[in-house]
């Protein structure tokens, strides 16, 4: 045995060619070989691409609604006559055995993924902290037809590794369900879609839109182009007659800028004086932003960016002095605020929830504070409160499905409930609609930061939220209600 | 007071934290002859250090004493740490590897912080100045923004000052040259490196803790991404000059903030413009900077006295041992295959499915850096590439998805020529660097446009049928890339041992001996990076089909241009040269961070763990240009064989 260089050590002494007439030699005789096999190439090349073709999933080609036979009144429906998903504790008690996944003889087992490592730092997590305390109420109160709700997985999906987190849920963990989902990229969507397993998050992403068995807090469909009315309300109702708006120049923050604007010009409250919708993702310093915004006169600016995004003009305009409040669609969180309250002094921040501190809490939020307290480590917030919310339309899900629930009864009897609110907690979300589409009414309540804290507005006694039809002129005076109301 | 002038002023603040990045890059590179990439990975342990000490939060210090641990002590430290473990055994190492060693460096150290951090919000991080607000020339700065300015000015003047007319700053100029011939003089060349090193190292120190205030939490992209900004401020020093470094990073600033201010709205230019700014000066400027066209590359003119590197282990081999290899390779790819396909639940199949299409992408490496001694920090670009053509092509041409997945690949293969053609009057760290602002160009400006990632709501791509075979199912899909994958192997082995792979040997031998007897460099440079490329977007089109759902947050979990870096990491520590270092880079890519769950770390650390060993791995690339697995296998197979060895 002898240890020689290799071929291509050898070669390159031989080879590429030392002379032009080697050269050329060399290339006049291997030029018909590689015409044929150029020619041979091209044919296999079109032999194999006409046998080629596509499959496509039943959800791949449609929107998802029905298309695998789970919404509807098939597999065993029974909640069309129950709007709300209400519960009768009572008939909980029933116990018959089970074959579902997930389900054992003494508990339901329930999964969650949450971008518990993200990079933007974001406390995520909190939602298992909301998921687990709705369970300890149930559990509390004997379960669920003889079983604990266990949530047995708590999967990080570090936000890059959402699908592959999500797979494990579906194959790994053995759940039958799974909450909550509080994540910032998912990308595990169309596994979880797939695997038809009843999926229950705090919604930011489109992702949810489609699927029968995707359940977002907000409503599955998130309309960021909708252009509701409800800033033009703040507007009015502030005095404020020039906004600005900001976005990121990704084309997602851009729909919502020209939602926002579409909404402004239509109820002609405020002018929109100002608009910048080129800032660069991760932008730091908003400086000339706000030195134009001051020049232009503007009283309000609505932002379609992340809260990063957000505490930076923040900073600058406080830095500049500037007499300018922010209308926020997003971060109703009790660490930033205690962070920047001087920043945020002033702004308007709109929520699809209760305001924690609304004076007359429905039940489900007077339930979540007592609960979420029993958590260790637990932080009151939109966050665990995503996850208490998916936790209940779990509950109700099941219980509406009966003793011998499934899977299947699971999302097809919640998908015939029109007016789900956990018990005061949301406005109301039908979800024969909000799979696929917005609701036809849009309600929110609101809250205006003064003094380090969130301050509800425009409510009336046990009225939190305000509502609008998108469809007509913003009335004088619009309709307030109650969760479910 | 004209909006010109306050633009101008507005810029200057972010200007200097640009030109205070960049006269760190231009004095780690003056000083120890390396393009310090982790430069901002140091600069933010040390903000994170400064954090934690300075914080309420934390343990609530006083500033002083937190930046003299964070910046006056830590930092050093780091940097000294650096030089005796590795950099003082680099100094005559190609460029190259010198840049390989920091990207290591750049993955690795952040998540050694992050070990320590946990996954806690760093937020409202605190500078070294009060956040109080002055008025200067009449517009509104904190007295942070102040202090960069200050210190920036007198940092540049000090560094200009000490290289201009102190001993020290001859030395260590010298010794970056030459430390032999330095050490013939006298001069301790260890002593003096070992103190360049200290000196950048606290400078990234101070730049982590002046930056710190800037961002509303501390996240080391953050500190990466102002660094890119601050590359096209060195390149414009032309890295070696600390005055030119600052005057471009000041330059950038306000052009930054000019553009804010005077272009339009709501046009595809401002946006594309604004978001790209840095990274294109950075790109044209390595293009078309007269000081950069014909890089210097640091040798060391003593170094002839040494004796000959042995050659890489790869080159000796055995014919026996080549085939036995082979047949091992078949065997276990054979049984590994039949175990996944048989045995395996669908998380783990959903896992090495994805690795083995990582692996087809991670060939393309192999074929542009172990077989063309190229560095390109953009194959995850030309995977995104092909990822999306494939789905657009299938969802709106309903195109077999095959075919749209060949023809992505020859889309980013016509890419990669695009990018080629101007980088090749470019070489190794400069080539390196274009390929990461054209990433990052991608990235901000391209990919988010609807027409190419399809809008917020993913595209569906469907699974293909072939030869009547439906491959809906995802096992019958495994096969199909793994088939997919030894054809790719096939053709980079092809390439490898034909005429392209021996061009491609000699010019990475000598690139001026392969011109003088009839080579085109041009040609060959070219052909390599679209081929390389056109296997990374078939890559990433069989990563479409296996997704099924692709859009704007697929990309940015699965394909953004930090894991481009962590990949070229992983495959030049396992084996840039050969098809099994590609195929367990991919493999190990996605599972060695579950073995290590498995051992009982949570999600997080082994993920953190995994990329610091990864990134470590990458440091011994000088010594082991092949692959430290790949050396070491073929150390201990030579072993086997000594007698024969010996002849």
């Amino acid at each position: 045995m002898s240890i020689r260089p290799t071929g291509d050590l050898m070669r390159s002494h031989r080879t590429p060619t030392t002379n032009r007439s080697h050269r050329s030699h060399r290339s006049h005789r291997s030029h018909r070989p590689r015409t044929k096999a150029a020619g041979a190439l091209a044919v296999g090349a079109l032999v194999l691409a006409a046998a080629c073709g596509n499959v496509y999933e039943a959800s791949d080609k449609g929107n998802g609604g029905q298309a695998n036979g789970t919404t509807g009144a098939g597999a065993g429906a029974s909640g069309g006559g129950n709007p709300t998903g209400a519960v009768e504790k009572n008939k909980l008690k029933q116990k018959n055995p089970s074959t579902q996944p997930g389900v054992t003889d003494d508990t339901i087992r329930v999964g969650g993924v949450a971008a518990t490592s993200n990079i933007l730092k974001m406390p995520v997590d909190q939602a298992f902290n909301g998921v687990q305390a709705y369970f300890d109420m149930v559990n509390s109160e004997g379960g669920m037809y003889g079983r604990r709700l266990e949530l047995v997985s708590k999967r990080d999906d570090q936000m890059f590794r959402n699908k592959e987190e999500a797979q494990g849920l579906v194959s790994q963990d053995n759940v039958f369900a799974v909450a909550p989902v509080a994540t910032l990229l998912f990308t595990g969507a169309g596994v979880l879609a797939d695997a038809k397993i009843p999926t229950f998050g705090w919604s930011i992403n489109p992702d949810y839109g489609g699927p029968p068995n995707l359940y977002g807090d907000k409503g599955s469909f998130l309309c960021t182009s909708c252009g509701y009315p409800a800033q033009s309300f703040v507007a009015r109702e502030n005095g404020i007659s020039k906004v600005g708006l900001i976005t990121y120049g990704v084309d997602q923050s851009k729909e919502c800028a020209v939602g926002m604007k579409a909404g402004f010009e239509r109820h002609k409250v405020a002018e929109v004086v100002f608009t910048d919708d080129t800032v660069v993702f991760g932008n730091t310093d908003y400086g000339v932003q706000v030195q134009k915004m001051k020049a232009a006169g503007v009283q309000m600016v609505v932002t379609c960016m992340d809260s990063s995004g957000m505490i930076n003009l923040a900073r600058e305009i406080s830095k500049q002095n500037a007499d300018i409040i922010q209308y926020l669609q997003t971060g109703y969180d009790y660490d930033v605020l205690a962070d920047y309250p001087k920043e945020f002094e002033g702004s308007i921040i709109m929520t699809q929830f209760v305001p924690l501190e609304f004076a007359q809490r429905p039940t489900g939020l007077d339930n979540y504070l007592k609960w979420i307290d029993k958590i260790p480590g637990a932080k009151k917030g939109e966050i665990s409160l995503g996850g208490w919310l998916a936790a209940d339309m779990l509950y109700r899900g099941i219980a509406m499905a009966g003793p011998d629930f499934t899977r299947e009864k699971v999302i097809s009897n919640l998908n015939q409930v029109t007016n789900w609110n956990a018990d005061g907690i949301t406005p109301g979300w039908d979800w024969t609609i909000v799979h696929e589409a917005p609701m036809p009414v849009s309600c929110q309540s609101f809250s205006k930061i003064l003094d380090g804290k969130f301050v509800p507005q425009f409510t009336e006694p046990k009225k939190p939220f305000v509502c609008f039809n998108p469809d007509e002129p913003l009335p004088d005076e619009p309709r307030r209600k109650a969760g479910g109301e | 007071m004209t909006d010109l002038l306050t633009y101008i002023l507005r810029g200057l603040p972010i200007g200097c934290v640009f030109g205070l990045l960049a006269v760190g890059i231009v004095l780690t590179y003056k000083t120890s002859g390396v393009l310090n990439l982790a430069f901002g990975a140091q600069a933010f342990v040390s903000g994170c250090i400064f954090y934690a000490l300075r914080s309420e939060k934390y343990l609530g210090w006083g500033t002083f004493p937190s930046f003299v641990v964070a910046v006056l002590i830590v930092a050093p430290l780091l940097g000294l740490l650096l030089d005796i473990g590795l950099y003082r055994h680099l100094r005559t190492a190609p460029a190259v590897a010198k840049l390989v060693t920091s990207l290591g460096l750049l993955v690795a150290i952040p998540q050694v912080a992050k070990l320590f951090i946990g996954t806690a919000s760093l937020s409202n991080p605190p500078g070294l100045a009060s956040d109080t607000t002055v008025q200067l020339f009449g517009i509104d700065l904190s007295t942070n923004q102040i202090a960069t300015m200050v210190i920036t000015a007198v940092c540049v003047g000090g560094l200009l000052a000490m290289f201009r007319f102190s001993s020290i700053g001859l030395h260590m100029r010298a010794v970056v040259e030459s430390p032999r011939l330095t050490e013939l003089t006298g001069v301790n060349a260890a002593r003096v490196g070992a103190i360049s090193w200290m000196l950048s190292s606290a400078f990234a120190g101070l730049a982590g803790v002046l930056l710190a205030p800037l961002f509303s939490q501390l996240s080391e992209f953050d500190y990466f991404n102002l660094l890119v900004a601050a590359l096209a401020a060195a390149a414009f020093g032309r890295l070696s000059s600390i005055g030119l470094a600052a005057v471009g990073g000041i330059a950038l600033g306000v052009l930054q903030k000019l553009l804010a201010g005077y272009l339009p709205s709501g046009n595809v230019v401002s946006t594309g413009l604004q978001g790209s700014l840095p990274f294109l000066v950075l790109f044209l400027l390595l293009l078309f900077w007269p000081g950069l066209r014909k890089p210097r590359e640091m040798a060391d003119p003593l170094a002839a006295v040494d004796p000959p590197p042995p050659p890489p282990a790869s080159t000796l081999r055995d014919r026996r041992l080549t085939i036995a290899t082979y047949v091992l390779g078949t065997f276990v790819v054979g049984c590994g295959t039949i175990l996944t396909f048989t045995t395996l639940d669908d998380f783990y199949l959903a896992i090495i499915t994805k690795g083995v299409i990582l692996s087809i992408v991670f060939l393309s490496i192999t074929l542009i850096t172990g077989i063309g001694g190229q560095l390109s920090l953009c194959q995850a670009t030309f995977c995104g590439v092909g990822c999306f053509a494939t789905a657009q092509l299938a969802a709106h041409t309903g195109m077999p998805v095959l075919v749209a997945a060949v023809l992505g690949a020859a889309i980013a293969a016509v890419l990669g020529a695009l990018v080629a053609l101007p980088a090749l009057r470019l070489g190794g760290v400069y080539l390196a660097l274009a390929t990461l602002a054209f990433a990052l160009m991608f990235e901000t400006v391209i990919m988010p446009l609807d027409a190419v990632s399809g809008g917020s709501v993913p595209i569906k791509v469907p699974r293909p049928r072939f030869l009547g075979i439906n491959f809906r199912d995802d096992r019958r899909f495994f096969l199909l890339c793994v088939a997919s994958l030894i054809l790719m192997s096939a053709i980079v082995l092809l390439v490898r041992s034909g005429t392209t792979g021996r061009i491609l040997h000699a010019l990475r031998t000598s690139e001026t001996a392969a011109a003088s007897i009839g080579i085109n460099p041009a040609r060959a440079k070219i052909t390599v990076f679209a081929l390389s490329a056109a296997i990374a977007g078939f890559g990433g089109g069989m990563l479409a089909i296996f997704e099924r759902r692709v859009g704007r947050s697929f990309f940015q979990a699965d394909l953004n241009y930090f894991y481009g870096l962590v990949w070229l990491v992983l495959v030049v520590t396992l084996g840039s040269r050969s098809i099994s270092g590609a195929v367990n880079a991919g493999l190990s890519f996605l599972l060695f961070p579950r073995l290590l769950e498995a051992l009982g770390l949570s999600q997080s650390t082994a993920q953190g763990v995994a990329f610091v060993l990864f990134g470590l791995g990458a440091v011994t690339y000088a010594k082991f240009p092949e692959g430290i697995i790949e050396s070491q296998t073929r150390r201990v197979l030579l072993r086997l064989l000594p007698r024969e060895a010996a002849r």
